[in-house]
């Protein structure tokens, strides 16, 4: 809105994600693993495990290849793609927590440089000073872990911070303490899983089974306490926040469930790993290795998911959209938008008005100010697929529009531009469904009605208003009641099936 | 359609500090970073130019030691330059942010380019080999990712002082295929920035032959006097790529420098006076190998190096000037988190200086890998 917005056909959520992810793999790998590598050299001198000091010199050849080059480019990567997809939100992070970032960046510094000196220092140092610099690592990438985690949950949890504006407000909020220990529990997980990969492959094969038990030492407690730090931070949560990830939001609810199976297949390749190490291959170990990334994925998407519609909880739209106002961007709100219109606020647009003659193009203008941070028109969360698999015509969508915030899967923002906005931009969706299916069959289930005329603001639940007011209601009220929606509820959309179909609607309702 | 309509509001939450620290902290850590991006850039260039040349066996030596020491310097290239990348969206988001989005898929490559690059020159040090045909192939991509890269920067770091350009180009093409190419000073600036590069890996290249004079002298003086031709020739060269550069600027910019604006005419005088000592002192040190003009040289360098990061900054405020006033933007300090930042930034230094020593002296012997 303020900034111009960077049209990615395949969409840019997905380019985060994607980034962000695969980041946040090695990113945590490189916090545990330092630990991982000082405590198994000091085993290794403890033991006089000789094959296990080879090993561990070339375990860290591949961490130093990992997490200096990928970890770091990739974080960079981050701050790139987020720059480019949400300027906006980026700039409020950045200006909030500068320091935290560029103490963060000290941090990084000194583990940079304790990194390179670690693995260029098995040659070289004597082992006094070479584990000495191995807890310096250590030290420096869990901290940095410490400062860059407040930044991080501060999106989903802002707390008081949406009142005072204070940094520690912000920092120190709700989810940061649980967030941390989860953080770092898998960390120390993923440390171990990462070495039974290169365990697996390890030259001495009477070597392999000693190695690959002491990983598992590191992979199973930590799925086992992943549990109570989960819990801790579900319960931080305000619960309207995780109603998303309990069934009311497709995407956050679909991979609470994946993440279970993950972590537990994660879990139980490693117990199996512990009882029969010398047996474990290297495709078991990729199997772990997977199953914790899904893990690690799963979290990253419910994470995001149930921060929905905001990019900052509460302070700012997906859309950049400012939830109040805040000098000099006053007008970015959806009340100052809805007064002046958003493609007069929106510098970045060809159209400055809506017309008869530009109302299509100014609609897919609207379309990439308002949606496009999450939807795309035909790929990744595609609203053409939304709206046909739905059969919305122009009615529907333009009536849906109104009360886009009061859907049931509760992650969206409200439509924010003049009526006549609205009206181009309905054009512009209803275009992407040019051929609009004949009345549906009358043989249709009241499930199926319900779900294509209702589902998207009710639930099939007691509680909902849908559901609750008209229980004393029957099958011929109910049949008058769905004729005259629009007039009952300005932000209702006239039911838009046949009569055939409303009373086997009033049927199926009265029936509940 | 006015500009106003257009450019980006400055974010609601007011600057973090008073704006000169935030300036002189940009400035500090750019200039840090510039020295690592040329050491590691140049000595891309020196090493993959030797192992080309590879007429004797001191030149694939030569390209085998800098290539041990390449990694580093990139590392050390992209972690501070985390730092003033920081400042500078701080202090001039509302242009940084909008010229990345234009050149979206150009900026983002980095990431890419420099992977690419880090595991080019990781494999060439790490490799068993000395030489091959491999070797050199991976040198020379490696080299032209890094230069794609300086290429982008220089685009996006240009763009950013043009908002007039913006609208149009946007409406034309919003999903982020777009450069700088129309304006003519990116490719005297790109440049002048590559050769600067050159002279500083030179010097890289005579301060090694330096340390490798009493172990081994033939090899050390080889070294010295290497690096010192590519260093003068480089700079050399640099009176005439400064000068394109300089002419290749709109007028009353180029004027700044000759003139107009005494800050600006006076970096300009200090940063050529001492450019122009260095050479000399340097035209010296390649003859004797001495050690003390050496420095001198390099202090002089130094010196005409900050002076241009300088002059980059007079340049950039005078493109932002007609669109950003200092003294207009909303200053929210936060004093205590300052406070401990620069309290932990002593405390990196001394640490970071205890395990430079820690690491030398605990060294059991010196293969060169670092």
């Amino acid at each position: 809105m303020n900034y111009p917005i960077w049209d990615v056909a395949f969409g840019s959520g997905l380019l985060i994600a994607v980034v962000s992810i695969v980041h946040v793999f090695v990113s945590h790998f490189a916090v545990g693993g330092g630990l991982f590598l000082v405590v198994t050299e000091l085993r290794a001198y403890r033991t006089g495990d000789q094959s296990l000091l080879d090993w561990l010199v070339r375990h860290t050849r591949f961490f130093v290849l990992i997490s200096v080059v990928f970890g770091a480019l990739t974080g960079v990567g981050i701050w790139f793609t987020i720059g480019l997809v949400h300027p906006s939100g980026t700039s409020a992070l950045i200006r909030s927590f500068v320091w935290a970032w560029a103490i963060e960046w000290l941090f990084f510094f000194i583990e940079i440089t304790a990194a390179l000196m670690y693995f260029y220092g098995w040659k070289t140092l004597d082992r006094k000073t070479h584990v000495w610099v191995g807890w310096v690592y250590f030290g420096s990438a869990f901290l940095s872990m410490v400062v860059i985690n407040g930044i991080v949950t501060f999106m989903l949890t802002p707390g008081r911070w949406l009142e005072t504006r204070n940094f520690w407000d912000g920092f120190l909020n709700p989810t940061y303490l649980p967030s941390l220990g989860l953080r770092f529990a898998f960390s120390l997980a993923l440390a171990g899983v990462y070495a039974l990969v290169t365990g697996t492959r390890h030259p001495d094969r009477a070597g392999r089974p000693g190695i690959i038990s002491w990983s598992t030492r590191w992979i199973i407690p930590s799925f086992l306490v992943l549990p109570a730090f989960a819990y801790w931070y579900i319960w931080s949560l305000d619960p309207g926040i995780w109603a998303s990830a309990e069934g009311r939001m497709p995407t956050a609810s679909r991979y609470a469930i994946i993440i279970l199976f993950a972590s537990a297949l994660a879990l139980f390749g490693s117990l199996l790993a512990a009882l029969r190490p010398a047996r474990f291959s290297f495709v078991m170990s990729l199997v772990v290795f997977l199953s914790a990334f899904a893990t690690m994925w799963s979290f990253e998407f419910i994470r995001e998911s149930i921060r929905k519609p905001y990019v900052i909880y509460g302070y700012m739209y997906s859309n950049s959209i400012f939830t109040r106002q805040w000098p000099p961007v006053e007008h970015l709100t959806v009340p100052g938008i809805r007064e002046r219109g958003v493609l007069s606020v929106a510098g970045w647009t060809r159209h400055k008005a809506v017309s008869e003659e530009n109302m299509l193009d100014a609609g897919r203008e609207i379309f990439r100010l308002e949606c496009q941070s999450c939807h795309t028109i035909g790929h990744y969360r595609s609203i053409r697929s939304l709206i046909r698999e739905r059969n919305w015509d122009y009615e529907a969508i333009h009536v849906r529009l109104g009360s886009l915030d009061k859907m049931i899967n509760g992650v969206m923002p409200p439509f924010a531009g003049s009526p006549d906005e609205r009206q181009a931009l309905a054009r512009f969706l209803a275009s992407l469904n040019p051929h609009i299916k004949p009345a549906q069959s009358p043989l249709l289930s009241g499930q199926t009605i319900f779900e294509s005329n209702c589902s998207s603001c009710h639930a099939e639940s007691p509680d909902d208003a849908l559901f609750a007011r008209t229980q004393q209601l029957d099958e011929a009220a109910l049949f008058e009641i769905l004729g005259q929606l629009d007039s009952l509820n300005p932000d209702m959309p006239p039911f838009s099936g046949s009569k055939e179909e409303r009373k086997v609607l009033a049927k199926w309702i009265a029936e509940r | 359609m006015g500009l106003e309509t257009f450019l980006p509001a400055a974010d609601p939450v007011g600057l973090p500090a008073p704006y000169w620290l935030l300036k002189m902290l940009l400035l500090v850590t750019f200039t840090l970073h510039i020295l690592a991006m040329n050491c590691m850039l140049g000595s891309a260039i020196i090493a993959a130019t030797a192992r080309l040349w590879n007429k004797s066996g001191d030149h694939l030596r030569l390209a085998v030691d800098l290539g041990k020491k390449i990694p580093t310097f990139l590392a050390a290239t992209v972690t501070i330059g985390i730092a003033p990348l920081l400042f500078v969206q701080v202090l001039y988001g509302q242009f940084f942010y909008t010229s990345t989005v234009l050149m979206a898929w150009f900026w983002l490559s980095v990431v890419g380019l420099v992977i690419l690059a880090y595991y080019g020159f990781y494999s060439i040090a790490l490799s068993r080999h000395t030489a091959g045909v491999r070797l050199t192939l991976t040198a020379v991509l490696s080299v032209i990712a890094v230069l794609c890269v300086a290429f982008i920067y220089t685009n996006n770091f240009t763009l950013m002082l043009s908002p007039e350009k913006w609208r149009t180009m946007y409406l034309a093409d919003p999903s982020g295929w777009n450069l700088n190419l129309g304006e003519w000073m990116v490719f005297p600036r790109l440049i002048h920035s590559i050769v600067a590069a050159i002279a500083i890996a030179g010097l890289v290249v005579v301060v090694t032959g330096l340390m490798k004079k009493r172990s081994d002298p033939n090899y050390g003086v080889f070294l010295i006097r290497h690096g010192a031709t590519w260093f003068l020739v480089a700079t050399m060269a640099q009176f005439v790529t400064g000068i394109w550069y300089l002419i290749s600027l709109p007028r009353d910019k180029m004027m700044l420098f000759l003139g107009k604006d005494m800050l600006g005419t006076g970096l300009l005088a200090v940063g050529f006076i001492a450019g122009l000592g260095s050479v000399m002192v340097m035209l010296g040190a390649r003859r004797t190998g001495s050690g003390r003009q050496i420095a001198v040289s390099i202090e002089l360098i130094i010196t005409t190096i900050i002076s241009m990061q300088g002059m980059r900054d007079v340049l950039r405020m005078s493109y932002l000037n007609a669109y950003y006033r200092p003294e207009a933007q909303a200053v929210a300090p936060q004093w205590d988190v300052l406070t401990i930042f620069l309290v932990l930034f002593v405390a990196a230094l001394a640490l970071w200086a205890t395990m430079m020593k820690r690491y030398f002296a605990g060294r059991l012997r010196d293969d060169g890998a670092v």
